[in-house]
């Protein structure tokens, strides 16, 4: 193993014993050590010095965007062909996609009750669309009936509260039963401000 | 306690410089759904997807001015929150039931301009969606897993290429509660809905950003710290097939890739939810606790 031999300067340097201020060496070394503007930010050569060619400081460096190939798609890095291709594609699949249908809202509560109890009876999980359709349907007319009663049961409490107004101000049952018929028990009601 | 949330999005044609009013995608309105004035609806976020910068304006009599109202500029090609960005604390404008909202969109003369108001509704008679805070998030959470879907959108501004959670990966533990945090797209477009027996068959939804991923990736969750309240979904795998994801986006259509981030949940601590009735409740050997670091 040769022995390794340690210099006190390297080639180039003022203090060396062969200094020759116009040799290579000594204008590398002032070239790589000597700034007579004043102190650097980055040595010489490095890759963000303002004086090193082909630095890389006027990248932009924008989110999806390789600084290097910025004409590759963003985040995805396709190329302007594959951009192309692919959106061809994805036009056509727009062209014949469906629009999501409109459902109508539903009580979660009640309708993942009715659909355990169609689980249960089947004896699976997992429903197909069409028993999925068929609890919904039934959830809805359910509600729709009870919805009915509702309104049923809110118009009578109407009449009656119209009818008591009217007997309150001197019309006899029959009068009152007539003007509600004729006039509307809620429109009475407005009219009276109770309602 | 009947929670609801509503993603409500619309759309602008050939707008220009004139404030256009809104169509709301097929089945949707802008008038807030009926319900008893005692229960707070709330406007939580509102977003909007112009391919050339224009204005979002929200009014309403029953709000501060009928004159100007929410008003923001929308930039374009970015589906950033704009009034109310509930990515950490913020305000909700409170609602009021039946209000028809006036939302108009400025934006490009030749193109279709989109936009969404995200609304939360503290009780909602007869829909009664699945949702849970944070801290039940925290103390029921068991595993992290990612549902991805291919959506194909539609050009003319509705919600389109709607697509079950299991369309793509059937990965999902039978009969296992998953709360929904949040998603990602890799493409831009208005909104991502999530519809679903569980959320009473409203649609849920955040922005299509690809370029703000950690705004949307837990979304559902900011919603819940923003709002202090349940404002996660929750749904039951056994509802797979009719839960479904979808895209409303401008005239130029698109496939999008989306990730649904996911939580998966001790079974029978959301209420509501599935039981199992046929199979087994879970997955064989699930986990009877569950927790976070603290």
């Amino acid at each position: 193993m040769s022995p390794q031999i340690e210099q006190d300067f390297p080639p180039g340097h003022p203090a060396r014993f062969d200094y020759k201020p116009d040799s290579p060496e000594a204008k590398e070394w002032a070239r790589r050590n000597v700034s007579p503007l004043g102190e650097r930010d980055f040595p010489v050569d490095h890759a963000k010095a303002a004086d090193t060619p082909g630095n890389t400081n006027h990248l932009k460096y924008e989110a999806g965007v390789d600084p290097l190939n910025p004409h590759r798609e963003a985040f995805t890095g396709r190329t302007p062909s594959q951009v192309e291709g692919v959106k061809r594609l994805s036009e056509a699949a727009s062209k014949a996609a469906i629009e999501s249908p409109a459902l109508r809202p539903i009580d979660a509560l009640v309708v993942n009750k009715m659909l355990d109890a169609r689980r249960s009876e089947l004896k699976r999980d997992m429903l197909t669309p069409d028993e999925y359709e068929e609890v919904l349907r039934k959830y809805h007319a359910q509600r729709e009936a009870q919805e009915e009663a509702d309104r049923v049961e809110l118009d009578g409490k109407y009449r009656e509260e119209a009818i008591n107004f009217l007997v309150s101000r001197k019309y006899s049952e029959t009068e009152a039963n007539e003007t509600v018929d004729k006039e509307g028990a809620l429109n009475i009601l407005r009219a009276a401000g109770i309602r | 306690m009947g929670r609801a949330l509503e993603v409500v999005a619309g759309f602008a044609t050939n707008p220009g410089a004139t404030f256009t009013t809104l169509t709301a995608s097929t089945g949707q309105s802008f008038t807030v759904r009926g319900t008893d004035q005692t229960k707070n609806t709330w406007l939580m976020s509102s977003w909007s997807f112009n391919a050339t910068a224009g204005e979002l304006r929200i009014r309403s009599p029953r709000l501060h001015d009928f004159f100007s109202g929410i008003r923001n500029r929308v930039t374009s090609n970015l589906t950033a929150p704009l009034y109310l960005d509930p990515t950490a604390a913020s305000y909700a404008q409170r609602l009021y039931a039946q209000d028809n909202l006036t939302v108009e969109l400025t934006g490009g003369g030749a193109e279709i301009d989109t936009a969404s108001l995200l609304i939360g509704y503290e009780d909602l008679g007869g829909i009664a969606g699945r949702f849970i805070d944070i801290p039940t998030l925290k103390k029921i959470g068991l595993n992290v897993v990612t549902v991805e879907v291919t959506v194909t959108a539609v050009t003319s501004g509705n919600f389109g290429g709607a697509v079950a959670v299991n369309s793509s990966i059937d990965n999902l533990i039978a009969n296992t509660d998953y709360a929904v945090l949040g998603g990602m797209t890799d493409t831009r477009g208005d909104s991502i809905g999530i519809t679903g027996v569980d959320f009473g068959n409203l649609r849920v939804g955040f922005p299509a950003e690809p370029s703000l991923r950690q705004f949307c990736t837990n979304w559902f969750e900011k919603l819940a710290f923003a709002f202090n309240g349940a404002w996660i979904p929750v749904f039951n795998s056994a509802n797979k097939t009719q839960t479904t994801v979808d895209v409303q986006t401008n005239g130029a259509g698109g496939t999008y890739i989306i990730n649904l981030e996911l939580v998966q949940l001790l079974p029978g601590q959301v209420p509501g939810g599935a039981t199992g009735a046929a199979v087994q409740a879970g997955s064989g050997g699930a986990p009877t606790s569950a927790g976070q670091p603290s």
